[in-house]
């Protein structure tokens, strides 16, 4: 397994995918009335947030068009069709820090739902873009073929995998997951799977 | 390459494209255009189209972008058509690498008649002498690029379609900021009306950049069913002195190609401004990846090249374009009189038309290019989409051809020969067919006219064209002559009942009687009552437009629109707007003159029901949502001290489930439902069912709201709704979160399901009420 950290300022993220997030369908940025709000909170989360990825790569066994890495099973459609040809898999686990939800928490706290509530969205984004770059690198380097990246809990491909991620990755960036629920703890923690292929 | 074998690699991978020709040789020095440099410096193109492929390109566009007779002979370079075609295909085929060559077509920057003076036969012969020299040097695909107007690309799809059944075709439009083309077409419009022609792929170039173009895009991906292709430009040009410089870096690029992945497309490229960096960096993110799954909207509707009309809702089509009976028309026509026809055509607009039925007369009297002259004027000029009513086979075809959008075509009887000759055209041209349910006898029962739909419907089949492209008329016959309405009641209510779209003539109904109005009027309305689609009517005919308004209200096909914000209303505008201090200091005033109770029910009550409404219909966002109820909170906080304790609106307790610690959404929750004067006990999140019930015990709040974002915490609704039951404690459930849907909220044995943010409001008054 190996660990890295990403700059949250190396972190590019489109205005409209945020506005998006928000609620703000179809107008491509968040409109003046926010903006400031915006701009301040995008400052904090440079400021607390802290992206990691825990990640390695396993060789799948396939049989039958059942995957597994280990002594895990990958099921559902989703993991067939991504995953299927996969000559090796590279699963991720991507986390923004606790400090941000503590954030998301005191504004809530003081009465201030509508920053708790852009800081959410905002942080929500925010880890979605570091697995992609963190993803853009894996592809530049690999010369197989890569698949859609899918994440367990999506389509058919069953959240309980989740205990999988937390256990083989949780420790090394500070990842605990709830054992009923399987939601993450820090909250803007993602998990994820790509396949690569010949 | 053949075209199906290109198809079958896209079915795989996701291909790469090749950057800018026109702006990267000007940057390396050059100042003629790509096609003069073909001529001159053949070497220049070579190279650059070698650095593409080095950079990881997949295809390569040859340099005959703006090589056809038309643009060519404005730069006094007609006369070398032939030779520069040729040239560019065989340049970009001399470079070393095993590349895919795409010959490249662009428009000829003259916009078509009435817009401009250009026919489509002009761009037609145009284009086709063009790509017969590509398909000959044996190019492995064309691609329709940068064009601004949808007719013309027609003309160029036509011309290439023509040729070759055998060659990959891509067309693109080019798309303002506004989400339009020059001449007005949305990428909806786009979606549809390509999607009935015999195109490969569909997509966007040009004008804007990465992330301008990306929403555009994502529309277009959400309608089309076709293979997706893209070229952002690298941002819009910025002039620096006598240069021209494109501000979008490589790196800066590359962040949208996941984006651009993710929305379907299966060839990415970039245009002006880009460079082989440019490529190199779209290669490295999305260069290895197989295309995703996408699952594309069908929708029924008809366009114009800027208009859209989904039959979604009901749909009037203005019948007063046909002579019949109208001598000032019949000689408008005779002399070729557009614009009388336009003023005609505007007049059942502006009373309430969606499209517009366009019928001739006597076709053996009227010149093909004058119908197609008005098809056109009215397309571009009047703005609604057209129903062709064109009974010569020959002229239908003329017309269609040149039609700019999808056109409904009216009609065919379910009669072998007719329906077959006119369904191809339909599925040759693009459109939605009319399809009169009768063979060839006038139908008397519903039988009679349910058999001619399922022969129409089996003969589409046969020809490939799919039910979605066709449109049944269920038949209306006098009633003065004695036929039984009935008949056609009962043939829309099968309609409706198996899925199929429905029309008709109204006016028919009433032929040789007296009071017509009246009586097209309440046949529309039982029409509308047992399903019909649209109608082909007098949209100036106030009782049966006024029938029809009803009738679709009654039937609840049309609501009471909305009305728009006001400015007028200070405390409204104040909540909008967060201005805190400005509302306090209104409710200050307020508190000097009314009772607390009053200022409350007549005043921030009614504000916050504004705001719920303006955020239920799609007006104010749920960022401004939430603002407008962080700040009426504090006011509501302010004159409910003034109230005696025991006069409260009552309590809502409100929790996140046992292990869903997602809180967001029911921290909104709460806040709106605060802002609306309740009192609100927020047990937080996390909460274990056992303290939830507890709570509901002790405060016996008016209802109970739970949250639960995740799949697997969502039975825990269950447990909390159970416990209840168990102590007897009957207080409403309200249930909401993101893994759950209404079915499953009741299920789960939740009173009501909360979809939006507001609906909490919404049933709190309801249990109050009652």
């Amino acid at each position: 397994m190996k660990v890295i950290e990403i700059p949250p300022q190396d972190i590019d993220i489109p205005q409209r995918a945020i506005a998006a997030r928000m609620g703000f369908r179809g107008l491509g940025e968040v409109p003046d009335q926010f903006k400031p709000i915006y701009e301040e909170l995008i400052s904090l989360l440079l400021k607390v947030s802290n992206p990691r990825v825990a990640f390695d790569d396993f060789v799948p066994s396939i049989e039958n068009g059942e995957i597994s890495i280990g002594n895990v099973k990958i099921i559902g459609t989703l993991a067939k069709s991504q995953l299927g040809k996969s000559v090796e898999i590279t699963a991720m686990l991507v986390t923004l820090g606790d400090k941000i939800d503590e954030e998301i928490a005191h504004f809530h706290d003081v009465g201030d739902d509508l920053r708790s509530f852009m800081l959410d969205s905002i942080g929500s984004e925010f880890v979605e873009y570091v697995a992609r770059k963190f993803d853009a690198s894996l592809r530049s380097k690999k010369s197989l073929k890569g698949s859609a990246r899918i994440a367990p809990g999506y389509v058919d491909l069953p959240i309980t995998l989740n205990k999988w991620f937390a256990s083989e990755f949780g420790k090394a960036i500070s990842v605990t997951i709830d054992p009923d629920s399987f939601v993450f703890l820090p909250r803007k923690t993602i998990s994820a799977f790509i396949g690569w292929s010949n | 390459m053949r075209r199906n074998e290109l198809s079958e690699i896209l079915k795989d991978r996701v291909l790469i494209l090749d950057g800018a020709y026109g702006t990267e040789l000007m940057r390396r020095g050059f100042k003629e255009s790509p096609e003069e440099i073909v001529l001159s410096h053949p070497e220049a193109i070579k190279k650059l189209h070698e650095e593409y492929v080095n950079a990881g390109s997949n295809a390569i566009l040859t340099s005959t972008f703006g090589a056809n007779p038309i643009k060519l002979s404005k730069i006094g370079l007609e006369s070398y058509h032939e030779k520069i075609v040729r040239d560019a295909v065989r340049i970009a085929k001399s470079i070393s690498k095993d590349v895919l060559i795409f010959g490249d077509i662009g428009p000829t920057g003259d916009l078509p008649y009435p817009l401009g003076e250009r026919t489509f036969d002009e761009y037609y012969d145009n284009f086709q002498k063009t790509a017969s020299i590509l398909i000959e040097e044996g190019v492995d695909a064309i691609i329709l690029e940068t064009f601004t107007d949808i007719l013309e690309l027609k003309a160029a799809y036509m011309a290439v379609r023509d040729i070759s059944k055998d060659i990959f075709l891509i067309a693109h439009l080019t798309f303002e900021k506004n989400g339009r083309t020059l001449t007005g077409t949305d990428p909806v419009n786009f979606a549809i009306t390509f999607d009935d022609l015999d195109v490969d792929a569909i997509g966007m170039n040009c004008s804007l950049g990465p992330e301008e173009m990306l929403p555009i895009f994502e529309e277009l991906s959400k309608y089309t069913h076709k293979l997706l292709t893209v070229e952002p430009d690298a941002g819009a040009p910025i002039l620096k002195g006598e240069k021209v410089e494109y501000p979008v870096t490589p790196e800066e690029f590359a962040i949208h190609m996941d984006s651009y992945w993710e929305a379907g497309a299966n060839i990415i490229g970039s245009c002006c401004g880009s460079n082989p960096l440019h490529t190199r960096k779209i290669s490295t993110v999305v260069g290895k990846r197989g295309p995703v799954d996408r699952e594309s909207k069908k929708i029924f509707a008809i366009s114009g090249p800027s208009s859209v009309v989904n039959f979604d809702k009901f749909v009037v089509i203005g019948e007063r374009l046909n002579p019949a009976g109208k001598k000032r028309l019949s000689q408008a026509i005779k002399d070729e009189d557009v614009n009388y026809l336009i003023d005609q055509a505007r007049d059942q607009v502006d009373h309430g038309a969606h499209a517009l039925d366009v019928n001739f007369g006597v076709e053996q009297t009227v010149s093909r290019n004058f119908m197609s002259k008005s098809v056109a004027a009215l397309s571009y000029k009047v703005n609604v989409p057209l129903s062709l009513d064109i009974q010569t086979y020959d002229f239908l075809e003329f017309v269609m051809k040149r039609y700019p959008g999808r056109p409904l075509i009216n009609s065919a009887r379910a009669v072998e020969e007719e329906f077959v000759k006119r369904a191809s055209l339909v599925k040759k041209y693009g459109g939605i067919l009319i399809t009169l349910s009768m063979g060839e006898r006038v139908p008397e029962s519903f039988e009679e006219r349910k058999k001619s739909i399922e022969y129409a419907l089996e003969m589409a089949e046969r020809i490939g064209l799919t039910r979605d492209r066709l449109i049944f008329d269920p038949i209306v016959l006098a009633i003065g002559a004695g036929s039984d309405a009935r008949e056609t009641l009962k043939t829309i209510k099968y309609l409706d009942s198996v899925g199929l779209k429905s029309v008709f003539g109204l006016s028919n109904i009433s032929f040789g009687m007296p009071d017509r109005s009246y009586i097209n009027g309440a046949f529309l309305a039982m029409s509308i009552l047992n399903g019909l689609s649209s109608a082909i009517m007098n949209p100036i005919d106030e009782i049966v437009m006024g029938n029809m308004k009803a009738s679709l209200l009654l039937t609840k096909r049309s609501q009471i629109e909305i009305e728009k914000i006001q400015g007028t209303d200070e405390l409204l505008n104040f909540v909008l707007t967060g201005a805190e201090d400005k509302l306090m200091k209104a409710v200050d005033d307020l508190i000097s003159v009314e009772d607390p109770v009053s200022i409350i029910e007549n005043h921030l009550k009614p504000v916050m029901d504004r705001v719920g409404d303006l955020y239920g219909s799609g007006k104010i966002f749920l960022p401004q949502l939430i603002l407008a109820a962080q700040t009426a909170q504090k006011a509501f906080e302010k004159v409910q001290k003034l109230i005696p304790s025991g006069s409260e609106t009552g309590k809502f307790v409100i929790a996140t489930v046992k292990g869903d610690v997602h809180d967001i959404g029911k921290n909104i929750v709460a806040t709106i439902v605060k802002s609306a004067g309740y009192r609100v006990i927020d047990l937080g999140r996390d909460v274990p069912s056992e303290r939830i019930i507890e709570t509901v015990e002790k405060e016996n709040p008016v209802m109970v709201g739970l949250s639960a974002m995740m799949t697997t915490t969502a039975p825990r609704i269950k447990e909390v709704v159970d416990g209840m039951k168990k102590k007897h404690l009957n207080v409403p459930v309200i249930a909401g979160g993101a893994s759950l849907n209404e079915t499953l909220a009741k299920d789960l044995g939740a009173d009501f399901y909360a979809k939006s943010a507001t609906d909490a409001i919404k049933y709190l008054k309801m249990v109050i009420r009652t």
